[in-house]
């Protein structure tokens, strides 16, 4: 493989060279790919199937809690005994929402978007040919559609999908028992080996991001001179590489107990008035081990639409991001501490009231980063010349979700206000407006600001104006009201068993019908996305830099090709945010330094 | 037919969408630079201004409208202190939350292209850094100290009162046991061995023990208002967890690991009532009980750990008594477990008298809940109905009924003799401790008569007990009724006890 940064640029330009000459098979070039541009448009149009179907179940879980009292004979003619009479049943409602966070968390906005956006961007922006192992890229993305196969197959089974949450708590889901629950017989089996072979993908995957970052890089292209973007998923990638052994652990321990008769996770468990034979583990400590994952998990989805919007606010605004090396701490300060607050997720469940101490320091610590991060936003745009264009819409969107949800966490992160919000509606509106909406927002920026790049065309602007309000809209209509709705448990299927749980009656009607529009909007989306790949407006001629960028995929041609460049890989010559200096709108960072020009610091 | 016609006029908008979209584009290039997005912009700009208006709009009109709507205040200490902490954070919060959205969308706005043609080169300013890195951090110093002396006061133990209430709480699918130590304030000890658990007595309760003889059950959980209490949970099955909205209480229930929470109630059942009546919004009637709000409040206890398909269910009410006197009274009413219960089998076990069973007895049942039914008989509807929905081996089907025994209408009305009302309480009590099943209830006749007439009779009768039901307090939507007319005949019509059988309402299990 490549191995010197310096003299890099000639050295696989020769490589690039030897394989032009290899014709690629039909199967080569659209399924067991190993270009970084494919593979990256494999696992954005697999995210988008996720996304429509989680989506759906969340307009399916929305009918419910919507109109508990009303009848939907169509649900039956397609989901037959989950569905019977045309009402959702109670366990399937379970599989429901388990289902929804699963998909949504790690298929949709980890795979979906880190994957996207990783693959696409890294080898392009540090001027790479490709990724340091093309081969085990293509893995990473095969191994990702395996585990989307069988998870999606997990629908199909008797027992139906998985139905203890998506955080696999045992030992509701320890224990293979259907009188206990349904969802935790073959469904769960099937969840399990489908995250473990997830995992398999994010740890080829992210390997592989930090092996291209760190070794090939053009020449010129220090560290400094990197995009926010490629900062962005490099730490990302370390968070995966550091944090999901810690769920395959988890869960196979799970499995151990569950077909093997082990008792990690069992204790003194009493079914129908019978006494189980585990012994001596501790709920708890699959807790830990979820955790552990599960919070650095919202960062392996949050600092990917970071990076990316930090860099479609500086390009729309044709102003340099405010404070790059403040930016880049910030994340770095946000991936260590991401690692010390995962117990933030269990002030209530028994933990030693001093530990949590800890952790409430470190929660309410990572505020800091993130609150740096948004000012230096604001501060991006502020005196800028913004075009107001879609990617521009929803990297603002971004910021004013991020602003909207990550407040909230003040809260949660306190332990002793934790206790009344915990596990209830506040939660919910928390992470959907902060990673769910938030996430989505960064995703969608990419993809309108790198679409151009992906086909050579653009999507629709009226489309897209019409997505981004109805998105925007319609997600602070969704979750904003749940604020109030503190104190209501999530996950209950009905509030009519409880007085103090039903006073929201035409709150809930208006979420569902809000939740049903956005879901309309984002297959608006999808249409736009498609039509365009056929139908959209062509970049023109030579005009393959559509928003005047400074980074080097613009400098790239049009047409696909492997290897990126034809010829030599341009080499950098300063950092990527010189946007309105000298007199110039933009400069990219192949423009060497004029005479006298001294590059910014 | 309509899904298809949704379907199809969904499928509509998107093509129609797609060609105004289309069409602009194309107008775009013909009228000019395709690559300009100054107008855009301009149009945009005065979206995002629009939207900022219409965010904090929209603020002020949920908190008019949904914050009367929310849990009411704290009824317990330490939850006014972390309501109090709550205000405080939300305060700092919508500090930043206003200037920072108004940063957003205004800048947004002010410097979009068709506003400010060029943009001004400013890349950092490290003052500006450290300033919007340490204000923050003073900040969350702030909120972090405040936290932590509430959270270390909830979980201090040594400042505990000695003579505090203890309540045992065991929580399983999908019920609570709420266990008391009675008149010696000690709880007889549990043992977890597998000759202790029994299906009669999951607790493993240790019944030699003679501290056991005055526990006793209680179906609500009754505390005392200015008592220190301390519940001990724990969960037999899965994960629970314990859950007073109104105190800020909760906690974990986990199998195999004691937890505990303690706290102070501080307003009684009849006080929040009282408090609650000045509130606009409680004085408004409920039209599903025809009363102001206040007047039916009542404290709640839930489960918030997703533990299956029942989750939903784990209700008890909670009553806060004025004071000791009153819990004393209360606790006369309660009847330990081991006299009304356990004491006589023991007995039964000892002699090994082993009776014949009389053709009809009484069906004596306490039921999970605590409550006790009340005149049913061993081939009524309340036994074979229970032993219907323990039974694991028996599936639920189209075509197991039962019949009610103790159901009585006025002749030729829907309305129920008072005499009826104990089975229906009997049946209402079943159903509320066994809150997964769901019933379909039948009305049926003989067939004498006009058959229009009877089956409109029937129908009345059976949605009148449904109607009962309901107002004993069963979830609406665990119940389905329909009448059959003379359909489905039991008996001989030619014979009066015959058309007697045959006038009678049925229940089936369509889900347990």
């Amino acid at each position: 493989m490549h191995t010197a940064t310096v003299d890099h640029g000639a050295h696989s330009a020769h490589g690039h060279d030897d394989h032009a000459h290899h014709e690629s098979s039909w199967l080569e070039t659209y399924v067991f790919c190993q270009d970084h541009k494919t593979i990256a448009k494999q696992f954005l149009i697999t995210g988008m199937f996720w996304g429509v179907v989680g989506g759906l179940l969340s307009v399916l879980f929305r009918l419910q809690l919507g109109w508990p009292n009303e009848t939907f004979p169509v649900l039956e003619t397609f989901l037959g005994k989950w569905a019977e009479g045309g009402k959702i049943s109670n366990e399937f409602y379970l599989s429901l929402v388990t289902m929804h966070g699963t998909i949504l968390v790690f298929f949709v906005l980890t795979g979906g978007l880190s994957g996207t956006f990783s693959n696409l961007l890294i080898p392009y922006q540090i001027g790479a040919r490709d990724m340091a192992s093309g081969f085990m890229n293509m893995l990473s993305y095969w191994f990702f559609f395996t585990a989307s196969v069988i998870m999606f197959a997990s629908f199909f089974v008797q027992t139906g999908a998985a139905s203890g949450g998506w955080t696999a708590y045992p030992p509701l889901n320890g224990m293979r028992l259907e009188a206990v629950n349904k969802g935790s017989m073959l469904g769960f089996d099937l969840w399990a080996l489908s995250m473990t072979l997830f995992v398999v993908s994010s740890l080829l995957g992210s390997l592989n991001y930090v092996a291209t970052i760190m070794n090939l890089r053009t020449k010129g292209m220090n560290m400094l001179r990197l995009p926010l973007t490629i900062w962005a998923f490099l730490f990302t990638a370390v968070l995966g590489i550091l944090s999901f052994p810690a769920l395959l652990a988890g869960v196979s321990l799970l499995e151990f107990d569950r077909l093997l008769g082990t008792s990690f996770y069992l204790n003194q468990i009493v079914i129908n008035g019978n006494l189980l034979d585990y012994k001596g583990g501790s709920p708890v400590l699959f807790q830990h081990l979820f955790w552990f994952l599960g919070h650095p998990e919202v960062y392996i989805i949050i600092l990917p639409a970071m990076g990316i919007v930090s860099e479609v606010l500086s390009t729309h605004a044709r102003k340099p991001i405010f404070g790059y090396r403040a930016m880049v701490v910030s994340m770095m300060a946000i991936v260590i501490i991401s690692f010390l607050v995962w117990a933030h997720h269990m002030f209530v469940t028994g933990l030693n009231p001093n530990l949590a101490a800890v952790f409430v320091l470190f929660t309410l610590l990572i505020a800091v980063p993130s609150a740096i991060k948004v000012f230096n936003w604001i501060g991006t745009i502020w005196k800028g010349s913004i075009r107001l264009t879609t990617p521009m819409l929803f990297a603002i969107g971004f910021v004013s979700m991020f602003i909207s949800g990550g407040l909230t966490g003040l809260m949660l992160g306190n332990s002793s206000i934790d206790i009344q919000l915990h596990d209830t509606y506040f939660v919910v509106a928390h992470f959907h407006i902060v990673m769910g909406v938030a996430g989505f927002f960064g995703m969608f920026a990419g993809v309108y600001h790198w679409f151009p790049r992906m086909y050579g065309r653009y999507m629709n602007e009226t489309l897209g104006y019409i997505h981004f309000y109805i998105t925007l809209i319609g997600g602070y209509a969704i979750f904003f009201p749940m604020h109030f709705m503190t104190g209501l448990p999530r996950r209950y299927y009905s509030f009519s068993n409880f007085d103090t749980f039903s006073s929201f009656d035409s709150l809930v009607v208006f979420i569902s019908v809000a939740a049903i529009i956005v879901f309309l909007a984002q297959i608006l989306f999808i249409v736009n996305f498609f039509y365009s790949i056929f139908k959209g407006r062509k970049l023109e001629g030579e005009y393959n830099n559509p928003w005047g960028g400074n980074t080097l995929e613009w400098t790239a041609p049009v047409a696909r090709l492997h290897g990126n460049w034809p010829g030599d890989i341009p080499a950098v010559h300063r950092w990527p945010y010189d946007y309105s200096v000298n007199g110039r709108e933009f400069t990219p960072q192949t423009t060497p330094l004029a005479p006298g020009e001294e590059e910014h610091k | 037919m309509t899904t298809l016609l949704v379907f199809g006029a969904l499928v509509l908008m998107y093509v129609i969408l797609v060609l105004i979209g289309k069409t602009n584009e194309l107008s775009k290039s013909l009228s000019g630079n395709p690559n300009s997005y100054e107008k855009e912009s301009k149009v945009n700009g005065y979206l995002m201004l629009a939207f900022l208006v219409g965010l904090f709009w929209s603020i002020a009109f949920q908190l008019k409208h949904l914050a009367p709507l929310m849990i009411p205040k704290a009824a317990s200490y330490h939850g006014e202190e972390t309501d109090r902490l709550f205000y405080v954070t939300l305060f700092f919060m919508t500090v930043v939350f206003i200037l920072t959205q108004i940063a957003l969308f205004y800048f947004a706005f002010r410097y979009n292209e068709s506003r400010n043609k060029k943009a001004y080169f400013y890349s950092h300013n490290n003052k500006l850094e450290v300033v919007w890195t340490i204000i923050p951090s003073i900040v969350l110093t702030i909120l972090v100290v405040m936290g932590m002396r509430a959270w270390f006061k909830i979980f201090d133990v040594e400042a505990r009162d000695k003579n505090m209430q203890v309540v045992e709480v065991t929580a399983q699918q999908f019920k609570w046991t709420l266990r008391y130590p009675g008149t010696d304030g000690k709880f007889g000890e549990r043992i977890i061995d597998k000759e202790h658990i029994t299906p009669t007595n999951e607790l493993g309760i240790n019944w030699s023990d003679a501290k056991s003889h005055d526990d006793f059950f209680s179906e609500q959980l009754v505390l005392i208002k200015d008592k220190p209490v301390l519940v001990k949970l724990g969960a037999l099955d899965v994960i629970h967890s314990f859950y007073l909205p109104h105190f800020r209480v909760k906690m974990d229930c986990v199998p195999g690991l004691p937890t505990q929470f303690y706290f102070t109630p501080k307003y009684s059942t009849k006080e929040m009532q009282e408090y609650l009546s000045t509130l606009p919004w409680w004085q408004e009637v409920n039209p599903t009980t025809g009363l102001p709000r206040w007047q039916t409040f009542k404290y709640e206890l839930a489960c918030t750990e997703i533990c299956g398909r029942s989750h939903y269910g784990m209700q008890k009410e909670v009553v806060v008594l004025a004071n000791e006197a009153e819990y004393k009274e209360w606790m006369k009413t309660q009847t330990s477990y081991y006299e009304t219960t356990v004491k006589a089998t023991l007995a039964e076990k000892a002699t090994e008298e082993v009776k014949p069973t009389a053709e009809v007895s009484i069906f004596k049942k306490t039921l999970a809940s605590g409550v006790e039914l009340l005149g049913a008989l061993s081939n009524g509807i309340e036994s074979k109905l229970i032993s219907f929905i323990e039974d694991k081996g028996k599936q639920v089907d189209k075509t197991t009924w039962f019949s009610f025994d103790r159901l009585l209408f006025e002749t030729g009305k829907s309305t129920l003799k008072p005499e009826s009302q104990e089975q229906v309480k009997n049946m209402a009590e079943i159903l509320k401790a066994y809150p997964a099943v769901e019933l379909k209830i039948g009305g049926y006749t003989d067939n004498s008569g006009d058959a229009k007439k009877n089956l409109a009779l029937s129908d009345d009768r059976a949605k009148s007990v449904l109607a009962e039901l309901v107002k004993l307090g069963v979830a609406d939507s665990r119940l389905k009724a329909e009448g059959y007319g003379d359909q489905h005949p039991v008996a001989d019509n030619a014979t009066e006890e015959g058309r007697a059988k045959n006038r009678r309402i049925d229940v089936r299990v369509t889900k347990k």
